[in-house]
């Protein structure tokens, strides 16, 4: 997928399933801890450098450098559970490196390379 | 009475009205049942009181298909059986495990699950546990405080939470042997090797069953009924290796002794993570301070409208999880060989594994030492499989110590077994998901597109001489009687003709006393 597709589709998601999807307030699911903060600008510079990485391939990355198990931890606590469980619920669910996520949750992880903190 | 048959004469004739083949779990609760009744019952068990190498080694089989425990190690051949190490996990097949299913071939039992679950009391009873209630609900009012309120409920329509009870484990040998010693009509004889069986006068009637002990004394049983108690395996391989006058093995008229052999999937499969302190979920952990485990089970309703096979999945602390690695599951399994002074048996192969996957070593040692976080929570699934026909036990070219031809094992697996297990791994996230309670990472994939090189069963032996309703598609017939040998029976898990995913011991003793109920009234 295209960057500019990409950030349409991200954008789109953003405004119609009622998240707080700013990259502010998506940032900050990341900067609970330092560490991770940082990890995350690193990566989102490789993501950057590398526009032609496709979404699972950005949640490789992140996945490799601090383990997918706490980024999406926190996403539930910080995302509407509301349009992730609808997603659910209407079976519009995506499975990136053995998760079973919602589609929501799949696009705004794949997207979290391309935030800046 | 219980003898050791080397202090018997050889030439005594041994007469019974009922003998029974094999110690384990089957034949001492069968021979329970006629303790003081008007029935002479021999019993006859291969080993002593204690393992003993020399007979244990009856037991070496060969295994030519898909990677199984070695069939020495998978089974104790002592008196008591396999329940002198089985772990005492217990539950019921459900309803689903009894019908017909248009998409699991040959699924199916002649018996109905209510006609079957009359006898799961007298089973409770025998494994010493606490109640025969498996009403989750029993347990979350009896165990408030410590058992989540909405254990049962809160996963949705696809899933429902299940009870294991745990026996002590009962040792069916150490616990049963003074009522066996104490009873008149009883006869057990110890290192007592069955090797044949006779149908001599009539083909289709039991007349002898020949025995020898390791020094090569032999003895011959002269019974008016005979039921094969000997286990999952060794039944098959008992009627297959008695073939003087039925040159296919006994009551093998349709060929089907030894085909259908199964053994439950069990496997780690991946986590479960909840966004919260992980409260619910720890109503699933084992805990000193209730009886009773939960499991998530996946609905008969779920079942039927996804066209799934039976499954459960129990939670795991993460400190304890098994591996499900490939580089971490190689290093285990090198430790582990190289800890019991072995060579390992795919020693380039798995160091090979570790070394390209050392990443994931790393990682999983690193999350096994860092996880305090009660949030985490690693699958482990008991999972069904199809009946297969192609699944078989047979004879090898090798004989034992006492001439029997040896075991050979062909276990084999299908593709529905592994797309059913992912595709219940994918409705448990949705299940989840759509209940707020986490997320599950499955770690399948990779896995299954070729079976993963060591294949983990639950050492649950079952199908090799499969119930039906007529001789074409089974073995026995309802009662657990041969279609082929009219006094002929087999007692255990080698009658399952559906596996369920429930540990057997528990459903085998059920349908041990209903046969002990059929041959009270046609001979008692």
């Amino acid at each position: 997928m295209e960057r500019r597709v990409f950030l349409k589709v991200l954008a789109a998601v953003g405004a119609t399933a009622s998240l707080a999807a700013s990259p502010n307030a998506l940032a900050s699911t990341f900067s609970r801890r330092k560490h991770a903060k940082n990890e995350v600008y690193r990566l989102s510079q490789l993501a950057v450098k590398a526009l032609k990485m496709s979404p699972v391939a950005a949640l490789d990355q992140l996945n490799a450098r601090f383990g997918a198990a706490r980024i999406a931890a926190g996403l539930p606590k910080t995302l509407s559970s509301t349009a992730a469980a609808q997603d659910f619920a209407a079976d519009r669910t995506v499975q990136i490196n053995g998760w079973i996520l919602s589609r929501t949750e799949g696009l705004l992880l794949a997207a979290a390379p391309l935030l800046r903190p | 009475m219980i003898t050791d048959i080397r202090n018997v004469p050889d030439q005594d004739a041994l007469e019974c009205d009922l003998c029974i083949i094999g110690g384990g779990a089957a034949g001492i609760s069968l021979a329970l049942e006629f303790a003081g009744t008007n029935t002479n019952v021999i019993l006859l068990e291969s080993g002593g009181f204690d393992f003993e190498p020399d007979v244990q080694d009856l037991y070496i089989g060969e295994n030519a298909g898909l990677p199984y425990y070695t069939l020495d190690a998978t089974r104790l051949r002592y008196f008591g059986g396999s329940t002198n190490h089985w772990a005492g996990w217990c539950r019921p097949f459900d309803p689903i495990d009894f019908e017909k299913r248009d998409w699991v071939r040959d699924s199916g039992w002649p018996i109905t699950y209510k006609e079957f679950s009359r006898y799961l009391p007298r089973a409770a009873a025998l494994c010493e546990l606490p109640s025969n209630n498996y009403d989750p609900d029993h347990w979350i009012s009896n165990y408030a405080a410590h058992i989540h309120a909405e254990t049962d409920t809160a996963f949705g329509e696809e899933f429902r939470s299940a009870v294991f009870q745990f026996s002590t484990p009962t040792r069916f040998g150490e616990a049963y042997r003074d009522r066996l010693d104490k009873a008149d009509n009883i006869k057990v004889f110890l290192n007592a090797n069955v090797f044949h069986i006779d149908t001599n006068d009539n083909p289709n009637i039991v007349d002898a069953v020949n025995v020898k002990t390791l020094d090569g004394t032999s003895y011959k049983v002269a019974p008016k009924a005979v039921v094969l108690a000997a286990g999952g395996i060794e039944n098959a391989r008992l009627l297959l290796a008695s073939n003087n006058t039925h040159k296919q093995g006994l009551a093998n008229g349709a060929g089907l002794v030894g085909r259908y052999f199964a053994d439950h999937l069990e496997l780690a499969s991946g986590y479960i993570l909840s966004p919260d302190s992980g409260d619910l979920f720890n109503s699933f952990m084992t805990s000193p301070a209730t009886p009773v485990t939960f499991a998530i089970d996946l609905t008969s309703n779920a079942q039927k409208r996804h066209r799934l096979l039976n499954m459960d999945i129990t939670l795991h602390s993460v400190s304890n999880f098994t591996e499900t690695s490939e580089g971490f599951g190689a290093v285990r399994r090198l430790k582990r060989s190289f800890d019991q002074g072995q060579w390992p048996d795919n020693f380039f192969s798995d160091v090979g594994a570790a070394i390209l996957n050392m990443d994931d070593v790393f990682s999983y040692l690193f999350n096994s030492n860092a996880a305090g976080d009660d949030s985490v929570f690693l699958l482990y699934n008991r999972c069904e499989v199809v009946p297969n026909p192609d699944s078989r036990i047979t004879l090898s070219g090798r004989k034992d110590k006492i001439g029997m031809p040896r075991t050979k094992l062909d276990w084999r697996l299908t593709e529905q077994d592994y797309l059913s297990i992912e595709k219940t791994h994918k409705q448990l996230g949705k299940a989840l998901g759509q209940n707020s309670l986490g997320r599950v990472k499955v770690e399948l994939e990779n896995r299954f597109k070729s079976w993963p090189a060591v294949l983990q069963g639950g050492h649950h032996h079952m199908g090799s001489t499969r119930m039906a309703a007529d001789p074409k598609h089974g073995v026995v017939d309802a009662n657990c009687r041969t279609f082929d040998i009219g006094n002929l029976y087999v007692a255990g898990s080698s009658v399952f003709p559906t596996y369920g995913k429930a540990n057997p011991t528990l459903n085998l003793l059920a349908l041990t006393m209903r046969l002990a109920d059929h041959l009270k009234q046609t001979y008692g």
